[in-house]
């Protein structure tokens, strides 16, 4: 459900990587509520990774401003921008989602160790983290038997959605999402993406997509066009 | 520039703790040099909480090395000279015991070398036996020499060098003092009433011709042994080092 | 913080091989440090142990450490003999309370046959003034008689009343044996944990005896004197090694260190045994220095195995650290993992060089006190190996944080997307 609430907020961005000449992102104005299912759609090297870094409180800009639900990020302190990140933002990345050397459990509970705020949200009524993710596991089609398993022996599309619980667990605001269907096989895409969507709405997080396969957008509420939005390409041509 | 001038200064403290322990001069200014080029970047490219730590660890090390170093090479051994006698301090003694020249244990009215010193030396030839003969004769007054019966029983306090009799795990348990250094390898050995057999209440630390500070009673002993020699001998209630 | 452990021990775990190797090689550094250490100190302890209530140790002149160690501990030889009419001149000193005379230069099996007097029951102690003690029987009498120590006992199961026959020179080969002079047992000395444990005594005169028809370090061929006839021979010793001297007043000692010095009719030293043993340390101590910092270096080159594998196993993991940052950990909590995996390896690492020290001692101090005499006691680690262990620790903590800092900043430097 989209509400009229502004969830991130970017005004007359600018991002310079360390060691360039011409910025990598000029954004003028972008806004994304809460609730929306946003795509951001762009070739590799229009910025995509470094957008979602920025938005994920990693990188800060070197002028503008950026505001995520409701808090300035640039003025934070590096440490709270990654307390920041662990409670309220979920990541998923197109490949190498998960830590090789523990289970499927462990690295869906992951990020409750990391933010006291999504721990409390995933053990409501006295429950354990363990539980929770057990019941995002099995929502996302992770049968009990892969649970205790090591993760290099699971697929590509069994990783991608363990992934996906582990950023759903404890109710995040927003989900970031790199790539995440690119390494699937064609059948399996749009699956991923309607249970992926269908948990963000149950969490009521906001999900944003970046890739480059068009075809995704037609199940996004918004699709934005990289390339419109970011100026600093029709600036200076660099390559990335 | 210095964002964190207590930290600094805790730094410069610490720079100025370690060349107690490392070897002179070219290798301390080296490390020092390193040390600051190494603080100077860690002061502005890390967090506060990592220094401590990095802090923390380095004082951590400076510890038992320090004490490894320590032990292994021989520091703060004093060198003396065979011969060589102690110098009286200026901090008298301020416990019940008496501080005690060594001459006050020898009686004021023996004085050995009366006949060695009435001999003419510059009469004589060279190898002349009387010279020998003279020089034994003092000897052997030194051997025999009398205590100060009046001694006995006082409670005196007299710095010395040490010769350890028994010496077990590095303990001493029983050791005479005498009043110059080499007293046992080189020269001739002490007269009789300068040479004081302790016994330590608690065994003492082992280091060979220590110099050492021994308060206790003090006894004479009479001789056994048919040559009318005596001696001295002390229950040490308190052994100390000798500080320069 | 107590995730980050989990997660340190989960990874580190996961590469156990490799970590597993560095870790071995920091357990046996640890061991070898440790090890020199605790030999070291066994040894000093097990040497000063040896001799006590002896004012001198006098023999021919030679250097003090040379005489000590072949009079108390019969390791090496003297060049030369000390005359037995020195011997005598010397029990009737008036100062001298007691003299025990010793000769040393044959063997039984490897352990070295001793020559002395009843004197040497009566008056040798050890430790702190401790006498021998018998365990069975009693000191010789006779001339074809021995006492023997403890250990020698013990490992060659002799008893009261066995029988042996004695060899000639001091050394395990089978030399021209004195095969019909036997001796006979006549008492074994209880245990002391000293060199008399491990020495054959026999009376003075008996050395004499069993080498009547010898004449330089072989039997003269032709010529055999049955035992039944050696008595007939004087056999009062013409030299002998060393004499051990109670004094009547210990003060004295100098007094009689000089005579023994300039005593006209043979070239003689007088030791004080003390002093002497401080001698040893001081030459020892040039030794003992190497060592530990040879050890001391070997513990480094573990320590920067360990830092190497970090190192180089971090190239790999920067995409599980951009993962690890996406899910909420801080470059400072990286740096908290790097470092908290290379001090965990260097702490387990260190506890192993301690139980294979102790399993060592455990294993091989039979075999080092049969074959050198040397007691080594099992024990806690004292102050001193404290220290060392906090000292490697601590080195191990210092060589961690390299790439501990490493990770910080290739995580700062990456990001979320790490270029690979």
């Amino acid at each position: 459900m989209i509400s009229a609430q502004a969830i991130i907020e970017l005004h007359n961005l600018h991002y310079t990587w360390p060691g360039q000449n011409s910025p990598c992102l000029v954004i003028e104005t972008l806004t994304i509520h809460s609730g929306e299912r946003v795509f951001l759609h762009g070739p590799s090297g229009s910025g995509k990774s470094t957008l979602l870094g920025m938005l994920g409180a990693v990188h800060t800009p070197q002028a503008g401003e950026l505001r995520v639900l409701g808090e300035s990020l640039p003025t934070l302190p590096a440490t709270q921008r990654d307390r920041f990140r662990a409670d309220h933002i979920g990541f998923i990345f197109q490949l190498f989602n998960l830590v090789p050397y523990l289970s499927v459990i462990d690295n869906v509970i992951l990020p409750t160790h990391f933010s006291d705020r999504r721990r409390k949200f995933a053990t409501p009524e006295r429950a354990t983290v363990e539980a929770e993710a057990t019941r995002l596991l099995t929502r996302l089609h992770i049968h009990q038997h892969l649970w205790q398993r090591p993760v290099t022996t699971l697929s590509v599309g069994q990783q991608q959605r363990v992934a996906a619980a582990r950023a759903l667990i404890g109710q995040p605001e927003i989900l970031i999402a790199d790539e995440p269907t690119s390494a699937l096989d064609a059948a399996l895409q749009e699956d991923f993406l309607t249970l992926l969507m269908h948990e963000c709405a149950t969490a009521g997080s906001t999900l944003i997509c970046v890739s480059h396969d068009q075809r995704l957008a037609a199940s996004f509420d918004r699709s934005i066009d990289l390339a419109t939005v970011n100026h600093a390409a029709t600036r200076a041509s660099h390559s990335v | 520039m210095i964002r964190f001038p207590l930290l600094y200064r805790l730094l410069q403290y610490l720079l100025q703790c370690l060349p107690q322990y490392l070897p002179q001069h070219l290798l301390q200014r080296l490390l020092r040099r390193l040390l600051r080029h190494l603080i100077h970047h860690l002061i502005h490219h890390t967090k506060l909480t990592r220094l401590m730590l990095l802090i923390l660890c380095g004082s951590f090390i400076h510890v038992p090395s320090g004490v490894l170093i320590n032990e292994s090479i021989a520091g703060g051994r004093v060198e003396y000279r065979v011969g060589e006698r102690l110098a009286p301090t200026k901090k008298p003694s301020t416990s019940a015991f008496k501080d005690t020249a060594w001459d006050d244990l020898m009686p004021k009215d023996w004085n050995p070398g009366k006949a060695f010193n009435a001999l003419n030396l510059s009469a004589l030839d060279d190898a002349d036996p009387r010279a020998a003969k003279a020089l034994s004769q003092l000897q052997t007054a030194l051997d025999n020499a009398p205590v100060v019966s009046a001694l006995n029983g006082a409670r005196i306090r007299i710095p010395g060098f040490l010769v350890p009799l028994e010496n077990q795990r590095g303990e001493i348990t029983e050791f005479l003092l005498v009043p110059y250094f080499g007293a046992c390898v080189h020269t001739p050995p002490p007269p009789a009433n300068q040479i004081i057999h302790v016994f330590p209440n608690k065994p003492i630390k082992n280091d060979m011709m220590e110099a050492v500070w021994v308060s206790g009673i003090i006894e004479t002993t009479r001789s056994n042994t048919g040559l009318g020699a005596a001696g001295y001998r002390l229950k040490a209630e308190l052994v100390a080092p000798y500080q320069r | 913080m107590k995730h980050l452990i989990q997660l340190a021990s989960r990874s580190a775990w996961n590469r156990r091989l490799t970590l597993g190797l560095t870790l071995a090689a920091i357990a046996f550094s640890t061991l070898m440090l440790l090890g020199v250490e605790r030999l070291r100190q066994d040894a000093r302890e097990n040497f000063a142990l040896s001799v006590s209530g002896t004012d001198l140790i006098i023999g021919a002149r030679t250097s003090s450490v040379q005489l000590l160690l072949h009079a108390i501990f019969h390791i090496g030889a003297t060049t030369t003999n000390m005359r037995w009419s020195s011997y005598q001149e010397l029990s009737t000193h008036p100062l001298v309370a007691w003299t025990i005379p010793i000769t040393l230069g044959d063997s039984f099996h490897g352990y070295p046959v001793l020559g002395t007097t009843s004197a040497y029951f009566e008056h040798f102690q050890y430790g702190h003034k401790q006498a021998l003690q018998f365990n069975t029987g009693a000191p010789f009498k006779q001339l074809f008689e021995v006492v023997l120590g403890a250990q020698a006992a013990a490992q060659l199961q002799l008893r009261v009343g066995a029988q042996i026959t004695l060899q000639h020179g001091s050394g395990d080969l089978a030399h021209a044996e004195h095969a019909d002079k036997p001796f006979t047992v006549t008492g074994i000395l209880a245990p002391t944990g000293t060199p008399v444990d491990r020495t054959i005594h026999i009376p003075i005169e008996a050395i004499e005896a069993i080498h009547l028809d010898w004449q330089g370090g072989a039997p003269i061929p032709g010529v055999s004197i049955g035992p039944e006839h050696v008595r007939k021979f004087d056999l009062t010793p013409k030299t002998i090694t060393a004499i051990l001297v109670g004094l009547k007043q210990r003060a004295a000692v100098f007094r009689m260190q000089r005579w023994v010095n300039t005593y006209p009719a043979d070239a003689l030293i007088g030791i004080m045994p003390a002093l002497a043993l401080d001698e040893l340390w001081q030459v020892v101590s040039v030794v003992e220095r190497l060592l530990l910092a040879v050890s001391t270096m070997v513990v480094i080159v573990g320590l920067i195995g360990l830092l190497a594998v970090i190192l180089a196993s971090l190239n790999e993991r920067r995409r599980e650290l951009a993962i690890l940052r996406s899910v909420g950990a801080s470059p400072r909590d990286l740096f908290i993992l790097l470092t908290l995996e290379g001090l965990g390896i260097t702490v387990i690492g260190a506890l192993s060089g301690v139980a294979l020290l102790t399993l060592l001692t455990i294993s091989l101090s039979a075999w080092l006190q049969s074959h050198y005499g040397l007691v080594i006691s099992l024990r806690w680690l004292n102050m001193n190996e404290i220290a060392l262990l906090i000292g490697i620790i601590s080195i191990g903590l210092l060589a961690s944080i390299i790439p501990g800092y490493r990770a910080y900043r290739m995580s700062l430097a990456d990001g979320l997307t790490p270029r690979l």
